[in-house]
This record gives C-alpha cells, structure tokens and sequence, in this order.
C-alpha cells in the first residue's frame, strides 16, 4: 500500500516538472521569438509584464474584471435557474423531450453569436442585451445535463419509493435531484466557462466596456505590448474562474467518492 | 436491455412536471398509483405534439410580425422570400468565400488536431508538456485572442481561417487523446506481439479503435470553427458576419437577416447530424470489439 502511494506521488511529481518545464520552455520561446522580431506581432514577455503592471495602474484593471465578471455572474444566475428547471422538464418527460430536444441539440451545433446583431436589434448595446447573450451562451449545456442527469435516475428506486408511498414533491426533492446532481453541477461549472465567455464577447461586440474596453483600446492604439498583455491577463482570469468552479463541483461531490 | 431499462424509466418519471394531469402516458406502468384512466390522447404521437408546438411557435411569430411590423419582425413569407434574395441578389459570393475560409481553416485544424491528440494519449511525456497549455486554451475564451491574430494577420483571409483553427482545434486534440489513450491493453498488446511498427500502430490500431472518440471531436471542432468565423467576422465586418451585422442596421433588413440565420443553422444541423450518423456507423464497431 505504502509502496503504490509512494509510487504514486513519484509519478506525480514528474508530471509537476513537466508542466513546469513546459510552461518555462513557452516563456522562453516568446522572449526569443519576441526579441528576434520575425513576427512583428509578438512582443517579448519581459516588455508585457512591465505592460500589464501599467494596465493595473491606469486603465484601472481590477474594476474592468469585476465588470466582465459581474455581467457573467448575473447571466450564470438566470441561465442556471432556467436551464436547471427547463432541463428537468425536459428530463421528465418523454413528451417535452420529443419536443425540445431538437431545438436544444440544434442550439448546440449552431453559432450563438450569429444572434448579436438581432439583439442589439430588441435590446439594445446595454445591460439588459449583455445579460441575454450570457444565457444563451450558458444555458443550452446546463440543460442538456440537467435533462441527462435526471434520465440517469435507475426507475428501480423510484418505484420503491412509490412503494413506501412517497409523494412526487419529496420524491423530486430526496431522490430525483440528489441522483442527478453530479450531472447538473458539472452542467453549471461548464455554464460559468460559457458564461465568462460570453461575457468578454459582449463587452467587446455590444458596448465596449470593461475588459473588452481595454482590449479595444489596446487594439485601437497599437500598443502591442499591452494588447498581449491583456489578453494574457484575461486568459489567466478566465482559467482561475474555471479553477474556482471546478473546486466548487468537486467540494460539493466529494460525499459520493467518501 | 439497456433499452427497454431506458424505456422503463422514461414511462416512469412521464408525468412528472410540465406535463400537466391530463397528459398520462398510456402505456404507463405506474401501478402504485390509482390507475389513470386510459386516455387515448392525440398528443401521445410525437410529431403530432411537434407539429402543435412548432405550429404555435410559427403562428406567434407570423402574427407578431404583422402586429409590430418589419421593423420588428420580418413575416413568414417574407423570410422564405428572403433566402431567395439570399441567392438571387449576389450575397452568396460572400456565404461562399465564408465556406471557403471555414473549410480550410478547419481542415488545417484537423491536421494538426489528430496527430497531436493521437501522441498526447500515446505518449505521455507528450501529454504533461502539452496538456497545460491546451487545457487552459480549451476552456477560456478565444474571443481574446482575435486583436492578436488581426494584428498578425490583417482582416482579410489568413485571419479568418487562423481564428477558425485556434477555435476549432481543441477539441479533436482532446478526443483523439481521450480515445488513444483508452485503446484496449489487449488490442495494443496483440498487436506489438506482432512487432507492429511505430507508425503502422498508430494507422492501423490507435486511431481506427479511437475512431468514433475521434468523429466526436471532429463534430464538436466543427461547431466551434463556425462560432468562430462568425465572431471573426462580426468583428472586422467582414463577410457573412458584414451581412448579418448590416441587415440588422439602417437600412434595416431583417427578413434578409432570419434568411441568413436560417441558410447557417440549416447548414451548421446537416454537417452535424451527418457526423452523428458517421459516429453513430462506427460506434458498433467497438461494442462488438468488447463483447467479444
């Protein structure tokens, strides 16, 4: 036993070095390609970081984040309240499924963004036009394993809890939910990755605000270093977001691996 | 059996919400219950309640578009006319030149996508020095990437097909991985015994088992090259995503705008369910593989 864990932790340790090895040898290719100057668009690391350092300094980054980030949590809310009731609709019944199911697999398949200008149409470039992008970003996945998860509830127990003569309420509370809810969690940790980005690309294609205002401006007035900076700094948040949520689905499923 | 369990527990749970008293299944086999009387209700046919739905959902649209007008919402026919005009007066050429930079963009993708993949699951130094970066690149957003590539690549075709491969190339790379890297031992195993060279293993062993993993990957890469090009586009207005952005501007086109919308979800559905029944063709394959 102690050998195995042992063994274990060896392996673990290498796969640690090569990703540390891996993220070092990418820093250094950047600065070598950056200071070569064969791509013009690539600015050495060591002129970015410095890049960034400013962006906290003047364009205020910390409140631009919050910005995006507010517009996504909003959005995640609402997705994830429908998306979880609609997806247990769809779950339930074979008679809403045959009906939706079409539509929420096309959904799937088709590009979400094509609808940017139809909602600047009906809800303009503000708020209320950024909180709809976000749910239709986030919500298609939340259904889709809502629905599944709630298919995956094995009819025996159900009928046993018939059986003891449990009402449909407590039935939906005590069985059907808990029994889908590794499901319908991993459906909301992937709808908080949608929901970030569907909040970027409503800060830069409907009013530039927040994040996408720093990447435009950085955009707009050539200042290379700062543009990879930006994108670098949004990329590491929306990573960290991810890192958050997959903590959070795995605190909140440790009780079926104990 | 898995069939009729999955058909078990769809009767089971039938009635639960949405479906209000009056829509209990007929082939219930609730027998806890009182039992409901047997209603032979016309909504028990499935296209016939997908008809009523999608009936009411078209009838809404068609009577809110003449209420609030074309401003608003383009009517029916007018939206049918519209993918006629679609084609009748030139906008086409831009759909083409769409297609085009999506097809080679995402054909790159999958040049790069498979091979990669298939070392990641065989090899797993490979995977350690790969999978932080793919990993982190796979679930943020690439939305941020596009000011780099359009300083890179100006707005014209190399860009638009550069963001079609860095959003489209994830997720063949994390299929083909997943699918190398479950290969049945004993498949792998018979086949070394058989001193099978390297680069025939991976021909005529890792990647035909991986295959339906791979098909997945390919369909999944495939929405995400279209979601893509689209935001490229509607980015630098340019193209497809020019169209869609200006017919929802002054002067305002909207009929012309569902048109396109409808001409990219028909085409986005087709590619994607011929994926399916190609995944869904090669998926017996490997159960039998098992079983066997």
């Amino acid at each position: 036993m102690t050998h195995r864990r042992a063994r274990a932790q060896t392996i673990d340790r290498r796969k640690l070095a090569r990703w540390a090895a891996s993220i070092v040898l990418f820093f250094v290719l950047w600065e070598i390609v950056g200071r070569s100057g064969i791509i013009l668009s690539i600015v050495p690391p060591t002129d970015v970081f410095p890049a960034l350092a400013e962006l906290f300094r003047e364009d205020d980054l910390m409140s631009a984040t919050l910005g995006t980030l507010w517009i996504a949590t909003v959005g995640f809310l609402i997705g994830g309240v429908l998306g979880v009731l609609f997806g247990a609709v769809i779950g339930s019944s074979d008679r809403w499924a045959s009906v939706f199911d079409p539509i929420v697999s096309g959904a799937f398949a088709v590009p979400i963004s094509m609808f940017i200008p139809v909602i600047t149409v009906y809800l303009g470039l503000e708020f209320e036009a950024k909180i709809a992008l976000v749910v239709l970003f986030n919500i298609f996945v939340i259904i889709v394993n809502t629905a599944t998860g709630i298919r995956e509830v094995p009819p025996s127990i159900l009928e046993m809890a018939r059986a003891f003569g449990t009402d449909r309420r407590d039935i939906y509370r005590r069985i059907v939910f808990p029994w889908a809810s590794p499901y319908i969690i991993t459906g909301l940790r992937i709808g908080v990755g949608r929901s970030v980005a569907g909040a970027i690309l409503a800060d830069l294609l409907l009013r530039a605000q927040n994040l996408g205002l720093v990447i435009r401006n950085a955009q707009g007035s050539f200042k290379l270093a700062e543009l990879l900076a930006a994108v670098f700094f949004i990329t590491i948040v929306a990573a960290i977001t991810m890192g958050i949520a997959r903590l959070v689905e795995w605190r909140l499923m440790r009780w079926k691996w104990s | 059996m898995q069939r009729s369990k999955a058909k078990e527990l769809r009767t089971e749970t039938d009635d639960l919400p949405g479906g209000d008293g009056a829509l209990v299944s007929v082939d219930s086999l609730d027998w806890t219950r009182a039992p409901a009387p047997l209603r032979r209700s016309i909504l028990d046919n499935k296209w016939a309640l997908r008809l009523l739905v999608y009936g009411g959902i078209l009838v809404a649209w068609q009577i809110t578009a003449m209420v609030k007008g074309e401003f608003f919402l383009p009517t029916i026919p007018a939206t049918l006319a519209g993918i006629v005009h679609i084609f009748t007066e030139g906008y086409y050429v831009e759909l083409f030149a769409t297609l085009q930079q999506l097809a080679t963009g995402f054909l790159i993708a999958l040049a790069v996508a498979i091979p990669v993949g298939a070392l990641m699951g065989r090899f797993r130094f490979v995977e350690d020095l790969l999978s932080p970066w793919v990993n982190t690149l796979f679930v943020t957003s690439k939305e941020s990437l596009l000011p780099i590539l359009i300083i890179a690549f100006g707005v014209a075709f190399w860009y638009r097909t550069w963001v079609v491969i860095v959003f489209a190339v994830f997720f063949p790379i994390i299929n083909t991985a997943a699918g190398v890297r479950y290969v049945d031992r004993e498949l792998k195993e018979t086949a070394r015994a058989f001193a099978t060279p390297p680069g025939r293993m991976f021909t005529r062993v890792y990647l035909p088992a991986a295959a339906p993993f791979v098909v997945a990957g390919i369909r999944l890469g495939f929405g995400m090259a279209m979601k893509g090009m689209v935001i490229a586009e509607l980015w630098v207005l340019q193209g497809t995503g020019e169209l869609l952005s200006r017919f929802a501007r002054a002067p305002r086109r909207l009929d012309l705008y569902y048109a396109l919308v409808i001409i990219i979800v028909a085409f986005a559905v087709t590619v994607t369910e011929i994926l399916k029944a190609f995944e869904r063709r090669l998926r017996p394959v490997s159960s039998t593989k098992e079983s066997a």
